[in-house]
């Protein structure tokens, strides 16, 4: 049988997949998709919370589809923001974009 | 039957999200995406979210994979490799290190489970219709002004998308 542990193991394990891409590579396209995978392992997780602790109240269904909101708002932005990196200066590596770096 | 998907599924999104972030080409790492969200949809069914895996599928297959496939397609990245850092070695000591400690805590907390049974709208049938019907009661009602909050942050995102990326 299915308990909350193993859902929260497997929601512990994509965390932290998409922490390793996220800091580790230098593509800003494939940081944003580790950025999405550490998202969609915490929604596992609170939805996993949600259906076992308190099953009848939902909240944290609530939780997660403002999540989704925020999330897709924050892809729009980011790649808006890399296309314009990209026409400006060629490039999307995040080691490439020091323009503010002291 | 719900302990095979949840394995199938599982071990689905761990392997797609392991090739994301260590295939060398973008492109199969933006489809290896795409599947790492299904599988998570089929765990949200498992949890007896029938509307959360409605919604996975549309916002993040349908909407956040198709803008990340434009954007490697748009930057023309498709055949370059992706690299990686100088920190690769002691990120992924990191990552495991942190996957050892939160799955030591994980099963070693006493999670306060609650002893409700029964109930609960099954994987298929009749009584999954009440589940989204509270959902909609909740969302349209208590939470309506995080609801109408949502939708101005999306107007305020999509002018803002528009503004950086417009050509100049």
């Amino acid at each position: 049988m299915i308990e909350l542990q193993h859902y929260l193991i497997l929601a512990a394990a994509l965390f932290c997949v998409g922490f390793f891409g996220a800091i580790s590579r230098k593509n800003m396209i494939v940081i944003l998709m580790s950025i999405e995978i550490m998202l969609n392992a915490i929604n596992l997780s609170i939805v996993a919370f949600s259906r076992f602790v308190v099953p009848l109240e939902m909240v944290g269904h609530i939780f997660v589809i403002f999540i989704f909101t925020v999330a897709a708002v924050e892809v729009a932005v980011a790649l808006a923001i890399l296309l314009a990196m990209y026409s400006r200066r060629n490039t999307v590596e995040a080691t490439d974009m020091d323009l503010m770096k002291w | 039957m719900v302990t095979i998907v949840f394995f199938v599924a599982g071990i689905t999104a761990i392997l797609a999200s392991v090739a994301v972030v260590s295939v060398p080409s973008i492109f199969t790492a933006a489809l290896s995406l795409v599947v790492s969200f299904v599988a998570i949809a089929v765990l949200y069914i498992t949890l007896d979210a029938d509307f959360l895996a409605a919604a996975q599928f549309m916002v993040y297959v349908g909407g956040i994979a198709v803008l990340i496939l434009f954007a490697v397609m748009m930057t023309g990245q498709v055949n370059r490799a992706s690299r990686s850092n100088r920190l690769t070695i002691i990120v992924g000591i990191t990552g495991i290190l942190a996957f050892t400690a939160l799955a030591f805590l994980i099963n070693n907390t006493a999670w306060p489970i609650s002893s409700f049974e029964g109930i609960l709208p099954p994987m298929v049938g009749d009584a999954s219709a009440d589940s989204n019907i509270y959902l909609a009661d909740i969302l349209f009602g208590k939470y309506l002004l995080t609801f109408e909050l949502a939708g101005v942050l999306l107007l305020v995102a999509t002018i803002a998308a528009l503004v950086i990326a417009r050509e100049r």
